[in-house]
């Protein structure tokens, strides 16, 4: 494999999501360019980088307001105000979760 | 829906935040992506990873924050809204050099190194061929690593 190729290879490497036969066709070309085995070296170091900055970045702001999301996706009034309803009554203690698909989940962040 | 969140909230929410470089519009990216989620989960077909489906939501919602945001007056200097007083000094350089490259090269870098995306993943969620994945993601960490040795990102 040349040069070019493998170095074009060299991220998924880092990222671990290479195929086994990409893996064996690059590290064995590494074993004998030190050129390209410097490459990786360095891609590595920016892999990592990336990834400690990002995890570094905050996580979401505010919760995802989920009956927003039901009354914005259109669905029947009836729906938006059971749930209303049903945050309500959990937000009281009255209920713990009302057995329904989709309205069960949400007493549950509220 | 809630379980959804709970997996992927965070993940999506920083890959649209290092794209954005504002909170606020993250998170309305990352609203918008539940949304489009729930309107079309019927739609999915299990070709691909629920992740890879979900990044390429988001991916779309973040592109459509960019246009509606108007064009910059100056150019873009700092690390913008991606520090906070406890970022380390490199994370600090590293988001400001990554600022200076044009929003294909940020999501190609983002989606490798950070979401851990395979070759095939990454073509799927940007619509483009394994090769031009390949060729495009070889140039995009080429000018990161340029800008954060000093250099010019041409």
């Amino acid at each position: 494999m040349p040069c070019q190729e493998v170095q074009e290879l060299l991220p998924w490497i880092a990222n671990q999501t290479a195929s086994p036969s990409e893996r064996r066709q690059v590290f064995a070309h590494i074993a004998v360019c030190a050129t390209c085995r410097r490459e990786l070296v360095e891609v590595v170091a920016l892999a990592r980088r990336v990834e400690s900055a990002t995890e570094a970045l905050p996580g979401p702001a505010r919760a995802v307001d989920h009956l927003a999301l039901l009354e914005e996706a259109g669905l029947p009034p009836l729906v938006a105000e059971l749930v209303r309803g049903a945050r309500s009554l959990v937000r009281q203690g009255v209920v713990v979760s009302l057995g329904l698909p989709w309205v069960a989940p949400l007493t549950v962040r509220v | 829906m809630d379980a959804l969140y709970a997996r992927f909230g965070t993940r999506l929410s920083r890959f649209a935040l290092s794209l954005l470089g504002d909170q606020d519009a993250a998170q309305d990216a990352v609203q918008e992506t539940f949304l489009a989620v729930w309107q079309s989960a019927g739609t999915y077909q299990g070709g691909s990873s629920v992740s890879t489906w979900l990044l390429g939501i988001c991916r779309n919602k973040v592109r459509d924050q960019l246009r509606r945001r108007p064009p910059p007056t100056e150019p873009l200097n700092g690390a913008g809204g991606l520090v906070s007083p406890g970022s380390g000094e490199e994370a600090v350089e590293l988001w400001a050099c990554f600022r200076q490259m044009d929003e294909d090269d940020q999501e190609l870098i983002q989606l490798v190194f950070h979401q851990g995306l395979s070759l095939q993943e990454v073509a799927e969620v940007l619509g483009i061929p394994v090769g031009t994945v390949k060729s495009r993601t070889f140039y995009a960490r080429r000018r990161l690593r340029q800008l954060l040795r000093g250099g010019d990102s041409e």
